[in-house]
Formats: C-alpha cells, sequence, structure tokens
C-alpha cells in the first residue's frame, strides 16, 4: 500500500514538471513580451536526432571493440526485425 | 536558480542586442517589429542595458530602485530567451567562468546558454549551423575513428562516408531552415535567426493560420526532398552505401515534424487555435 502511494506521489510530481516545463515563461515582473511573435518555434530538432544517431553508431562500434578486440570485427549490423545487434568477430 | 539566465560574473558587460530599444514603457525589438511591454520599474534596468553595463553595476541599479534580484535574473533570462541580451567577456574572465561554471556543474547548478542572434540571411543561417552542430561534428569525428578501429572498413572510407553525411546534415539543415525563411519573406515579414546550445529557430511575426502551416511543413519537406534526391544521385552512380546514408539524414527531418516540439508542434499550436476560434 505504502509503494501505491509513493508511485502516485512520483507521478504527481512528474506531471507538475511536465506542466511547468510547457512552453517559455515570456513574462516577468519587469517585461511582457509581444504575443504576436512566437521566439520558441522553428527549432532544428534534426541536429538533436543526429547526434543521438551518432552516438548510438559510435556505441555499437564501442561495443564490437570490446567483445573482438582491435580491428577484430568481420561484420557488424542492426536486425530490425528482430531488434537484435549482430556482430561477428574474425 | 533562474530558468534561461546565463552565467553571469559582475564584471561582464551586458547591453541589448542590435535592433532590440526601450523607449519608454515599450521595447521595441525592429528586425521582426515586435514590441515588448515593460513594466515599471523595469525601464531603469533596461535603459541601462541599452546603454552598455557592467552586470555589478546593473544589481546596484536594481538595489536603487527597490528591484529584487531574482526580477532582474528573470528579466536577463527573458530577454536571454529572446536572444536580446548581449554580453561582453575578456579571455581572462572567459577562462575564469568557465572553471567557476564547472565548478557549479558538480554541484548540480547548470546555467542557460547564451543566446546568439543576427537578422535572417544565408551568412547568418549558416554561422548558426555551424555553432549549433558542434557536437554533432565531433561526435561524429570520433565515431568515424570507433568504426574504423573495428576493422570492419578502412579509416579512408569511415570518414570519407562520415564527411559526406556530415555534409549532407548540414546542407539539408540549411535548406530547411532557409524554406521557412523564404515563406516568411514571401509575407513581407522580418526574422531573425536564434541559436543556444544545440538549439536553432527562426522567430518572426505571426502569420497567416495557412501560411503558418505552410512554412512550418515545408522546411522538414526541403530537408527530405534534398536527401532523397542526394540518395537517387548515390544509388544512380553505384554508391548504395551513401544512398542508404542519405535516406537516414532524411528521416532525421521527420524529427522535427513531431508534435512536441519545433514544427510540429507549431502545426498543432495553429490547428488547435483554429479549433477554438
Amino acid at each position: 500500500m505504502l509503494m501505491v502511494v509513493d508511485i502516485f506521489d512520483q507521478l504527481s510530481i512528474h506531471c507538475e514538471r511536465l506542466h511547468l516545463n510547457e512552453g517559455f515563461k515570456m513574462y516577468t515582473n519587469l517585461l511582457t513580451t509581444d504575443q504576436t511573435v512566437d521566439y520558441s518555434v522553428k527549432e532544428a530538432g534534426p541536429i538533436v536526432v543526429a547526434l543521438a544517431f551518432v552516438i548510438a553508431v559510435g556505441g555499437l562500434a564501442a561495443a564490437a571493440i570490446i567483445i573482438c578486440g582491435w580491428r577484430g570485427v568481420k561484420s557488424m549490423g542492426v536486425n530490425l526485425s528482430q531488434r537484435r545487434v549482430e556482430i561477428v568477430c574474425r | 536558480m533562474v530558468r534561461n539566465c546565463p552565467f553571469l560574473t559582475e564584471s561582464d558587460i551586458l547591453s541589448l542586442s542590435v535592433g532590440v530599444t526601450p523607449d519608454g514603457t515599450v521595447l521595441h525589438d525592429v528586425p521582426i517589429g515586435a514590441k515588448h511591454t515593460i513594466h515599471p520599474p523595469g525601464e531603469h534596468v533596461l535603459h541601462a542595458l541599452a546603454q552598455g553595463v557592467s552586470f555589478r553595476k546593473l544589481q546596484a541599479i536594481a538595489l536603487r530602485h527597490h528591484i529584487a534580484e531574482r526580477d532582474v535574473h528573470e528579466l536577463l533570462g527573458l530577454l536571454n530567451t529572446i536572444g536580446a541580451l548581449k554580453r561582453q567577456r575578456t579571455p581572462w574572465l572567459r577562462l575564469r567562468a568557465l572553471g567557476l561554471q564547472a565548478s557549479h556543474l558538480l554541484l548540480g547548478i547548470r546555467y542557460a546558454t547564451l543566446s546568439w542572434r543576427r537578422n535572417a540571411t544565408l551568412h547568418t543561417i549558416a554561422i548558426a549551423l555551424m555553432r549549433a552542430s558542434w557536437p554533432v561534428v565531433i561526435a561524429s569525428a570520433v565515431t568515424c575513428g570507433l568504426v574504423a578501429a573495428t576493422g570492419v572498413v578502412s579509416v579512408a572510407i569511415a570518414y570519407g562516408v562520415g564527411a559526406y553525411v556530415l555534409a549532407l546534415l548540414l546542407a539539408s539543415l540549411l535548406i530547411h531552415e532557409m524554406t521557412h525563411l523564404h515563406y516568411i519573406k514571401a509575407q513581407q515579414r522580418g526574422a531573425i535567426v536564434l541559436q543556444r546550445g544545440m538549439r536553432l529557430g527562426i522567430a518572426h511575426p505571426a502569420l497567416p493560420p495557412r501560411v503558418e502551416i505552410a512554412t512550418a511543413v515545408a522546411g522538414p519537406a526541403a530537408g527530405i526532398i534534398a536527401c532523397t534526391s542526394a540518395a537517387l544521385v548515390c544509388w544512380i552512380a553505384g554508391k548504395p552505401l551513401l544512398g542508404i546514408a542519405s535516406l537516414c539524414v532524411g528521416s532525421f527531418h521527420l524529427g522535427s515534424l513531431l508534435p512536441w516540439y519545433s514544427d510540429g508542434a507549431t502545426i498543432f499550436k495553429v490547428l488547435r487555435g483554429r479549433r477554438h476560434a
């Protein structure tokens, strides 16, 4: 029972954080921004996705080096249908 | 810790970006025609910033006009969000600030990155892209080295493919942002490029809903078309590996159509606004 209460507490904190993080706070006690201009739009999401992709490929290569040693990998790839990474050593 | 306020030392010289000027109770953002409302006694701080002032002196001005320190930080954070805050630092102070920020990071305190803002042109968007994507460049160099170290491909092939993918990513991003800008300029509106960390955006005055949606969709579509064209050329040239890599880069542009941020968020916001109207 105690665990259930804990989980709900954590959920409510999480939801509160999500709510607080919705968009920018575009007013302060000293300045309110013009609402007709949206300063937060059209961010280049692809940069973040590209970084995640590069890190994933780098991680796969690092794992292959750990398993097979320096220049010891014959082939490596990702099998999406079986959700599996395949690394073949020499 | 106030959100969006960058790390400031007392000797930093703070000022407003070019084209941002206070006039009475209005802060004009001339390049995009925005008029922000200044609430008293905020005009004292903003007029001091317009002249250029050290952070130490700004705090003294705020204290003289009974402005709370938190309000000053919030104002600076907001100015940073809209790219209106400029900070000047000597090289020695820059090193010291880096050390201080690193020590604060160990204590779990993180600061917002200072925004970089210019009038949106091909040249400034290209610079902003380079500034935003340097982590990708470094990560790519490391990854190419790791892939070469596995022995699957030679060093030349690993770095060759890496360089091609990186060049295509940057070129397609430039096309993506320039397409946004083309639509905005076609509506005779001003636009600025804002870069903060890995975030990059083009801020502009509100557009008619249909144009807003078209602008948001056209950017990623142009990026995807550019990458698909590059993939076709690679296949025709007998380089299927580069073709697959081009399609991967093209799929990154789909990320900006996710509804939580970026172009996707703009589309959903306009659609939601129309439904409420």
